[in-house]
């Protein structure tokens, strides 16, 4: 049976610049698979061109085994696949429920919707509590909570997690990666999540590609990977 | 008990500064909105504000549909034409540079100026109710008269070159001389002193005058006035000063489309959509909203309001129905958005209003040659000291 998500040689970039050069993975249903890399690797460029946020120029992005790439953003939203960008992306001047509205942008179910926004403020009780604020008045952790619960309110099937413990202190980022781990457990919610911190994310994820360049260097299952005296010099820090 | 001419002008100054700040704000409203998504002046606006007057008039005129029905259809007119503009005209530029799109904008609106132009003429046209109540003062057009009396006229809108009539009875084309008396302690000390008209002893009267009016209209004048022009009543009969309907009109018309448009924004899910696509589009795709149909919405929402407000607008003053009208109320509205902060709906009314009442106050105390000096003057002191308009933030136009 096809991956969920298959990236085939997928080449990208800016302008002049070929920031993807190859790049090929999958993601299978139910799984949680990290991306690690150093800045400026291609991460968030690869999450991009899942999301058709960045074209693909050569290569395919497959989506259940049929091509994906070259469609519109809103496409892959309609798919499932959603996207928590870098840097949290909230809508600053609209409140914690209208943002939490935002992510169920295309749900026609109001009631569900209404007990997914319970979920979710179950799930971050300190949103509950600022439901009314400008969603731009939080603290950075709180921001990202919400930015993740905006995603979760659309129902992913995929959900891309790019750096969701940028800046956070360690207390909210092992938060946050719990609910993401409870997520894929309780829910089935298929993860790919970027993450700096290549510690937690070889912690939280069963597998794991590392970007180098714009090319997948390594990947493999986490616990191989956390073992590699390259991947622990590189990016363990030891 | 009679309005004494200076609180009769003063009023009329008032609503006319309301009226004309109703009429910037609906035109502002379509600028801001779209900048606000699309961070792009769309200077073929003003050309959609007389689309919009120039086809309620034509149907109103030609094939005789109600006026209701004739603004209606203009609204939807105007709606498909900033639809058609964003599709022909802004969409396919829309990763280009920002000078691609503004020279696109002003090649559009050339466009339509002369599309229009070239099918209906470059004769001055009204809705035929408002050309009819002409007045006269003493004979002479009411504009050439530097006396308080004139003035009070020319504030009523009643300005529009009507024929030299003889002041002696009805003319063979139908105006009657009406007498009007004027208070002596409404004139300027020092001012011009008005003459008095032919056959009336001008020691007695204070100051006196004769409005000469189309015979169909001289009961309007004298007796019960009717509701639409009751505005040429004040001062004038010693009648009480009635509020002047079409300026009514228009005030309702552009404080009910705030309204719905204040709750559509805030409160609705397409609202929330296009406040998502303000402040960030690739975010707001990532939600699922498909930016491009968002973008089309708010080109025909600020559209068909520019379309009332020609309407409207051209109902009240009379004779201004031309392929040219669309320039100074579209540049007055431009910088009424700028002024209030572009991208901002409030702002957007504040700033209309405020040069409203500049251009209304200028030309009724001032001279009317300075109005839209006057409306520049202010914008550029409020943008001297707030740049990004009185209600503007720096962050608002951010990504
Ligand atoms: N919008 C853009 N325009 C031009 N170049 C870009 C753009 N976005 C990213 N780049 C470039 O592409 C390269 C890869 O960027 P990317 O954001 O994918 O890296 P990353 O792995 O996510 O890095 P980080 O860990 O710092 O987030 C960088 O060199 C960056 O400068
Ligand atoms: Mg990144």
């Amino acid at each position: 049976m096809a991956p969920l998500l298959e990236l085939d040689q997928v080449w990208a970039g800016y302008g002049p610049m070929e920031v993807l050069r190859g790049v090929s993975l999958h993601v299978a249903q139910g799984e949680i698979v990290a991306l690690i890399g150093a800045n400026g690797a291609g991460k968030t460029t690869t999450l991009n061109v899942i999301s058709n946020v960045v074209p693909v120029r050569r290569g395919a992005v497959r989506w259940e085994g049929a091509p994906s790439s070259g469609g519109s953003i809103v496409e892959t939203v309609r798919r499932g696949i959603i996207h928590v960008p870098e840097g949290r992306r909230l809508f600053a001047d609209m409140t914690i429920d209208e943002n939490l509205e935002m992510g169920a942008f295309l749900r026609e179910d109001p009631a569900g919707v209404r007990d997914d926004r319970e979920r979710m403020f179950a799930l971050f009780p300190r949103l509950k509590e600022r439901r009314e604020q400008r969603a731009g008045s939080l603290s950075g952790g709180e921001q990202q909570m919400l930015a993740i619960a905006r995603g979760l309110m659309a129902r992913p099937r995929l959900l891309l997690l790019d750096e969701p413990s940028l800046g956070l202190a360690p207390i909210v980022s092992q938060q946050i990666f719990r609910t993401v781990r409870a997520l894929n457990a309780e829910q089935g919610v298929t993860v790919l999540i970027v993450e700096q911190n290549a510690h937690a994310a070889l912690e939280l994820a069963q597998r794991a590609y590392v970007l180098e360049t714009g090319c997948v260097c390594m990947s493999g299952v986490s616990k191989d990977l956390r073992d590699d005296p390259r991947v622990r010099a590189a990016y363990l820090g030891e | 008990m009679p309005l004494e001419l200076a609180e009769a002008s003063l009023l009329l100054t008032f609503f006319n500064a309301l009226t004309e700040g109703s009429t910037y704000a609906l035109i502002a409203v379509g600028y801001t909105m779209v900048y606000g998504i699309v961070k792009l002046i769309n200077f073929a606006h003003g050309e959609v504000y007389m689309v919009g007057a120039v086809t309620a008039w034509w149907l109103f005129v030609t094939p005789q549909v109600p006026l209701l029905a004739a603004l209606l259809l203009a609204m939807a007119v105007c709606a498909a034409l900033g639809l058609a503009l964003d599709r022909v005209a802004y969409r396919p530029l829309r990763r280009s540079t920002r000078l691609a799109a503004l020279i696109t904008a002003i090649g559009m609106s050339l466009v339509l100026q002369t599309t229009v132009q070239l099918t209906f003429g470059a004769k001055f046209e009204a809705f035929p109710e408002t050309t009819r109540a002409r007045v006269l003062v003493d004979g002479c057009p009411a504009r050439e008269r530097p006396d308080p009396a004139a003035r009070a006229v020319v504030t009523l809108g009643l300005g529009s070159q009507p024929p030299v009539a003889q002041p002696a009875g009805p003319t063979p084309d139908g105006w009657v001389p009406v007498a009007w008396t004027v208070d002596a302690r409404t004139s300027e000390p020092g001012g011009p002193t008005p003459g008095g008209p032919p056959g009336e002893g001008a020691a007695d009267a204070p100051t006196s005058a004769v409005l000469w009016v189309e015979a169909a209209h001289v009961r309007r004048l004298q007796g019960t006035p009717p509701a639409l022009n009751a505005d040429v009543l004040a001062g004038a009969g010693g009648e009480r000063l009635k509020l002047p309907l079409k300026d009514v009109l228009i005030w309702v018309a552009a404080a009910g489309m705030m309204l719905g448009l204040h709750l559509l924004v805030q409160r609705t899910k397409v609202g929330r959509a296009m406040r998502a696509c303000a402040l960030d589009q690739t975010t707001a795709a990532l939600m699922g909203v498909s930016v491009d149909r968002v973008i089309a919405y708010t080109f025909m929402i600020g559209s068909a309001m520019a379309a009332v407000a020609g309407v409207l607008y051209s109902l009240k003053v009379g004779g201004n129905i031309s392929f040219r009208m669309g320039y100074y109320p579209g540049v007055i509205a431009f910088a009424a958005a700028v002024l209030g902060g572009i991208g901002n709906l409030k702002g957007a009314l504040l700033g209309g209003m405020l040069l409203g009442f500049t251009k209304a106050f200028c030309a009724t105390y001032l001279s009317s040659d300075y109005d839209f000096a006057a409306c520049f003057s202010v914008m550029i002191g409020v943008i001297i000291f707030r740049p990004y308009g009185l209600l503007g933030r720096p962050g608002a136009t951010r990504a």
